[in-house]
């Protein structure tokens, strides 16, 4: 069925294929809108700015569209297949550009949905946390998305928890995406061209993770001219440089930051206790080399490395010393080839490694000779291979077809132990390899005029130990145009998901664990049904849509507590590899909820305001004795307000306000005493009576009944530029928690005990993190 | 387990320097929370004696802490089996409220519920459905030998090896218990999981000191137990203070509007002489 249209071909047609640009830079665009204006057909360009479309043999009136670019028209007499590369210029470039509707994106002409791009542009001028922009941060502003903890990169995409979430840097997968203990993400927003988070309706080439993609890809770099940028911050400093290697050919881009707050703290830290010192720093790269082999012919090769490191240093006395660091990070490298076939068939082969390593030393000295040291490692490493096929047969069909295979390599714990204690020092590692691997098609297929279709199907298979997981994915979206600018939306999606995430403490620490699916703890697997509305409102520049969702997700994990059947070898079998599914159980997941995103991306006012009304329950035999109970980022309201206001040329003020329900936790309320019994029978065989043993007791009611305080918070951000001949110069202010709204971060309880009385009493405690905090850039361009 | 706590230690490190620059603390309101009775009752027909325990919670986040040691004298205890329904009388020198089992037997496969009331509580209730009798089990030592402890002392290791039939297409709960000197040495709860209708075994290991040439017998306990003591004797298994970075195990309660456990078992066990 996918190739029938391929052959049906009555009428002379021909077809028109090429490259589309940014003006002056030659970055290719994607998700340019291609449109023939007499009957409204259109395409839309790749991930490589590649576009291809068959029209009958006559007049053509192409448009090129692409928010915040100036669109161009071609008029021409089509008589045979032609390759037209097209060159847009940026509006921010021109002066005072008119935006016209038809220069708009059109939500409700796409067949997709649940899916959120934001403008780069737009990420730069949302205020931040001491003026660190950050990709993910920004995403959590987005209805369907929630946040963690104040102040988390981690991110909850309608029900699911951060570990399904599929990050992607140039299509290498991220592990853990953090710098500072999960306060920033490792994403320099500078490096970035493009970002996008699929959060349902997730076409084939997507699978991996059950809740979302996010896919980021990275500028190629300045092909005809060199620039750069600096920014000097609060925490960190930055630079960015890019421009041509050979002019019009190839080009490179190279970006790198590194924080200093080591040096700023340590007085404080020398300060607070002597002999004790500790510091923190983190730094990141990001490089990309692009090169123009031919007009067939391209290449890319990208890459990310950074570290984080932490550490520690206390001498008590001359002989007692303690010691000890954590050092983190992750490195991932791409090369891809973009090779055109014909005017209607574009590849794209990458080579993808990634990598995340973890180490932490600790050394405790007590006295000259009585030490103990121990060294700590994990990681995970991936070595991929993918093939992508998109093949344009006419514009009412767009089949995208592909493989990958993906060697994970995982290392969940090697352990060194030395001290004066013990005689054999351990000494172990251990690895576990395994092999994912799917193939995909999918066809966007224009059925009429109001009805478009994107079914495929992803078969994915996993291969870890001696057990193989085979499973097959459908996915079907449609849209249905009611009206002008008004469609309906509907998608289905089973998503798989063959890598599971230790993590006990609800932040994201680095000691968070990547692990295959086994035997035992098989896979995860998710069905999404989403239904919606979107509708483009050209006049005032805005996109709403309005969506409802039913997600259900199986084979979920969490921590628990012994649970070994029949198991007692195992208690003592440190070697065990498999050691982690002792303390993991599996259960169910539901999550359903409804969003409204109205989005304007361009304008003098522009930003958007989301809201979400979700619920979010779980269930697992083993925890809550098998009840069904909120999960902790269970959020029945979520609001976020975002408003980019420019003033004038020389001023941009920029807001946002987000609310969320409290998480729900599991707090004790009363305290009481309770028996243990064990059976105790004489020789005769009758019993003497039960035994008692006695425990104190918490009485938390059902897991998570506990609702913290409502989140809520705003942030503002003033940005003066300045342009200058060559350069620009931007100076920004910024609040975060301008009116210094006191948010629950960690409750805990304080007893005070009354010497008169002899009464003990309790209170309820919160500690809140942020308070107001100002921040201060200064960024250089050129 | 070392490994484990000197994690957990430079954690904590991190996590008080995140928050000691800029951590602001404030008082959260708390609705106010009544006190519930608390209500613990383990019925076995092998018992000479059926003996309730009632005592009452205490809020946390209230004024005045009340005792939940002290046992809840006042209360009306009501047990009501398949033909009669009785009040348990309170006595005092046991602080518990006791009823000869001759007066009232425990029937396996028969349904008990029990009620509890005391004036200015909500009445409280449960039920529990006696197991059927407990298969025959064999019991063996495989192995006995010795071995330097680390603080090199030599100790016993005596493996056992316990055999018994599962009844087939029902869920079924076990206790496995080594015990000497009435005190327990190693227990386990087990489900047939994965494993119905199957012969069960399981190895416990315990280690002995030897005391001085005598030896006193294991006594090995097998208990067919319920759903709800399985849970309940997991759960107190699993209960952790003081960790900051585990999720709080919540302790199996079984009983309307209040606390506690009210359930039951059937048990035999063997002498082992070493």
């Amino acid at each position: 069925m996918l190739f029938c249209s391929l052959a049906s071909n009555a009428q002379h047609k021909f077809t028109i294929s090429g490259t589309v640009y940014e003006k002056g830079s030659e970055e290719t665009l994607p998700g340019v809108v291609v449109v023939q204006l007499t009957d409204q057909s259109g395409t839309v360009t790749n991930a490589f700015g590649f576009y291809s479309i068959t029209l009958p043999e006559g007049p053509v009136k192409l448009a090129y569209q692409f928010v915040g670019y100036a669109t161009i028209v071609k008029e021409f007499e089509l008589h045979a297949n032609m390759i037209m590369d097209i060159r847009l210029e940026n509006t921010a470039v021109l002066q005072e550009v008119e935006i016209s509707a038809e220069m708009q994106e059109r939500i409700s002409e796409e067949t997709r949905m649940s899916t959120i791009d934001i403008p780069i542009d737009q990420i730069k001028n949302i205020p931040a946390l001491l003026g660190e922009k950050d990709v993910l941060k920004v995403i959590q502003l987005m209805p369907g998305v929630q946040k963690g903890s104040e102040g988390q990169t981690g991110f909850y995409v309608r029900g699911g928890g951060p570990d399904q979430n599929l990050i992607m840097l140039d299509d290498a997968t991220v592990y853990n995406a953090n710098h500072l203990f999960g306060f920033f993400s490792i994403f320099n927003g500078d490096a970035l061209k493009s970002v996008e988070l699929t959060k349902g309706g997730f076409p084939a080439r997507y699978g991996g993770r059950l809740s979302s993609v996010l896919e980021m890809r990275m500028k190629d770099g300045n092909k005809e001219k060199l620039h750069g940028e600096a920014g000097i911050g609060l925490l960190s400093s930055r630079l960015t440089l890019e421009g041509p290697v050979k002019k019009g050919v190839s080009s490179f881009l190279v970006s790198g930051r590194r924080t200093y707050i080591d040096i700023l703290a340590q007085p404080f830290i020398m300060a607070a206790s002597e002999g004790a010192m500790a510091g923190y720093f983190f730094y990141d790269f990001n490089a990309k080399y692009n090169h123009v082999i031919d007009s067939l012919n391209r290449i890319y090769v990208s890459g990310y490395f950074g570290k984080d490191k932490f550490y520690f240093r206390d001498r008590r006395s001359d002989d007692q010393l303690s010691k000890g660091s954590f050092l983190w990070g992750n490195a991932t490298a791409t090369a891809r080839w973009n090779h055109i076939h014909n005017e209607k068939v574009f590849s794209n082969t990458s080579l993808i490694f990634t990598n995340y390593d973890l180490t932490i030393k600790v050394r405790e000295e007590m006295d000259a000779d009585d030490y103990y040291e121990l060294r700590y490692r994990s990681g995970i490493q991936d070595y991929s291979v993918k093939y992508d096929l998109d093949i344009i047969p006419n514009p009412n069909h767009y089949i995208r077809t592909g493989a990958i295979g993906i060697y994970h390599l995982f290392r969940p714990s090697a352990v060194v132990v030395k001290s004066s204690g013990i005689h054999d020092n351990i000494d172990h590692e251990e690895k576990i390899p395994s092999l994912e691997s799917a193939i995909y098609v999918e066809d966007d297929w224009g059925m009429t005029d109001r009805l478009k279709v994107n079914y495929g199907v992803r078969l994915s298979q996993y291969l870890a130990q001696k057990k193989t997981y085979f499973r097959p994915e459908p996915r079907i979206a449609a849209r249905l145009m009611l009206a002008k600018d008004l469609s309906l939306k509907g998608s289905y999606a089973i998503m798989n998901q063959y890598v599971h995430l230790l993590s006990n403490t609800g932040a994201n620490l680095p000691t968070d664990l990547w692990v295959p699916a086994t035997e035992r703890i098989g896979p995860q697997q998710s069905q999404q049904y989403a239904l919606g509305l979107a509708r483009d409102i050209p006049k005032h520049n805005l996109m709403v849509s309005l969506e409802g969702y039913y997600k259900t997700m199986d084979g979920v994990i969490s921590y628990t507590e012994g649970a070994s059947f029949l198991d007692v070898g195992a208690q003592n079998a440190d070697d065990d590899p498999l050691k982690w599914q002792e303390n993991v159980t599996t259960g169910k997941g539901k999550s359903y909820g409804a969003e409204v995103l109205i989005q304007r991306k361009r304008g003098k006012l522009n930003g958007w305001i989301g809201y979400t009304l979700s619920w979010t329950k779980l269930q697992f035999d083993e925890l809550n004795f098998g009840r069904e109970f909120f999960a902790r980022y269970d959020r029945r309201h979520d609001i976020s307000v975002v408003a980019i206001y420019t003033i004038s040329e020389r001023l941009t003020l920029s807001a946002t306000w987000v609310y969320g329900t409290g998480q729900a936790i599991t707090m004790p309320l009363a305290t009481y005493t309770a028996d243990r019994p064990y059976a105790t029978f004489d020789n005769t065989g009758t019993s003497s009576g039960n035994v008692y043993g006695f425990y104190a007791a918490q009485d938390y009611g059902e897991k998570n009944a506990f609702r913290m305080k409502a989140y809520h918070r705003m942030d503002v951000g003033l940005q003066w530029h300045k342009k200058l001949k060559r350069c620009e110069k931007t100076f920004e202010l910024g609040f975060y928690n301008l009116y210094n709204r006191k948010n629950p971060f960690y409750y805990y309880i304080q007893s005070s005990y009354d010497s008169n009385t002899g009464n003990v009493s309790n209170k309820l405690m919160q500690m809140s993190l942020f308070p107001i905090l100002p921040s201060f850039t200064w960024t250089y361009k050129w | 387990m070392i490994m484990k706590k000197k994690l957990q230690q430079i954690l904590m490190i991190v996590l008080m320097m995140m928050g000691a620059s800029c951590e602001m603390m404030i008082e959260v309101d708390v609705p106010e929370q009544d006190p519930k009775l608390v209500v613990f009752c383990f019925l076995t027909p092998e018992d000479e004696k059926i003996k309730v325990i009632v005592r009452t919670s205490s809020p946390i986040f209230s004024d005045e802490q009340l005792n939940s040691f002290e046992s809840k004298t006042d209360a009306t205890v009501t047990l009501t089996g398949p033909s009669q329904s009785v009040n348990i009388p309170y006595v005092a020198d046991n602080l518990a409220y006791e009823l000869d089992a001759a007066t009232f037997p425990i029937v396996p496969g028969e349904s008990y519920q029990i009620m509890v009331s005391a004036p200015g509580y909500k009445p409280v209730m449960a039920t529990t459905t006696i197991p059927s009798q407990v298969p025959t089990f064999t019991v063996n030592t495989v192995t006995e030998s010795e071995q330097l402890n680390p603080n090199g002392y030599t100790e016993l290791v005596h493996k056992f090896d316990l055999r018994w039939q599962d009844a087939p297409s029902q869920e079924n709960y076990y206790e496995v218990s080594v015990q000497r000197y009435e005190s327990e040495l190693q227990y386990f709860q087990v489900t047939d999981d994965y494993h119905d209708g199957e012969i069960l075994t399981l190895n416990p290991t315990v280690l002995n000191s030897p005391d001085g040439g005598t030896q006193e017998p294991f006594r090995v306990y097998l208990l067919q137990t319920t759903e709800a003591y399985y849970r309940y004797k997991k759960s107190l298994e699993n209960l952790t203070f003081g960790d900051p970075f585990s999720e709080p195990s919540l302790l199996y309660n079984n009983i309307e509007n209040g606390l506690g456990c009210f359930t039951s078992y059937t048990g035999t066990s063997v002498l082992i002489v070493p």
